[in-house]
């Protein structure tokens, strides 16, 4: 037996448990992206087009880690990309608070 | 189901649910868009098309132009929110109705941008000066309010920019 390498976050073969957990985030992100993307539609400021990305990030990251569990992508690979995605996510979040201000309708109330 | 049948089932859709758009239509009577489409073009003038917002809604012909209006925005669930709150506590300071309803500010101007430019609300001028929105027409909005229903992904977008606003005011 092969020892396991400690970068590893998935089992080379996918196990029940495991692929229920990534349909469960995979659906689970899915539908806020698309909630997100409906904001995005009504509102299109800059921070609702952050907030898109964030959580395009989010559903990247099981794309990446399902890459991962069939196959396709290595562990060492699927290990960076996760972390360069939450890397993204925190950075977009911090995007759309700083851009709040900004996209927020200014609504001049001097009073008389 | 025969071609009758079909534009019958459409017309008697959207004379319950004035207002009703495209998509909806679509989902809510399991039809196929073009089918829908079609039918639309032949309902003729029993069915009334207005194009709000990048949106075109559908509406039994007996409505009037301040109703196709008023249902076309109280179908977002925040819009509803401040109509009721208007209508419970009479003409409110902005920043107070923002607070009463429980959403940012920046939430109750995006709503009020709509309300306003369509009617429903105005924007006056108290003797101190302070902005305070008044219903125009309250009766005939409050008798409105009670036909119109959100579906459920309305209602998800609408609450999720709700909060996305919230997290995100200073």
């Amino acid at each position: 037996m092969t020892p396991l390498r400690s970068v590893a976050h998935a089992a080379p073969s996918p196990d029940p448990g495991l692929l229920g957990v990534h349909l469960l985030a995979g659906v689970g992100s899915g539908l806020l992206l698309a909630l997100a993307v409906a904001a995005l539609g009504q509102r299109g400021s800059r921070s609702y087009l952050l907030v898109v990305l964030a959580l395009g990030a989010l559903l990247a990251r099981t794309l990446v880690s399902g890459l991962a569990m069939f196959g396709p992508l290595d562990a060492g690979l699927h290990h960076f990309a996760e972390h360069a995605l939450d890397a993204m996510l925190a950075t977009f979040l911090l995007g759309a608070i700083y851009y709040a201000r900004s996209a927020a309708p200014s609504a001049p109330e001097e009073p008389l | 189901m025969t071609d009758t049948d079909t534009r019958a089932r459409i017309a008697a859709h959207v004379a319950d649910n004035p207002g009703v758009y495209f998509s909806e239509l679509v989902r809510q009577l399991d039809l196929a868009p073009g089918q829908v489409q079609y039918h639309l073009r032949k309902l003729g003038d029993r069915v009334v098309a207005a194009d709000l917002y990048g949106r075109t809604h559908y509406y039994p012909p007996d409505c009037d132009a301040f109703e196709r209006r008023a249902l076309a925005v109280l179908h977002r669930e925040t819009a509803a929110d401040i109509v009721v709150f208007l209508l419970r506590t009479g003409p409110t300071p902005a920043a107070e109705a923002a607070e009463g309803v429980g959403v940012a500010r920046s939430t109750l101007e995006w709503h009020l941008d709509r309300l306003v430019d369509l009617d429903l609300v105005a924007k006056r001028r108290d003797e101190r000066g302070r902005v305070t929105l008044v219903l125009e027409r309250p009766e005939e909005t409050a008798r409105l309010l009670r036909t119109v229903e959100p579906s459920l992904p309305e209602r998800l977008v609408d609450r999720f920019t709700r909060l996305v606003d919230r997290l995100l005011a200073e």
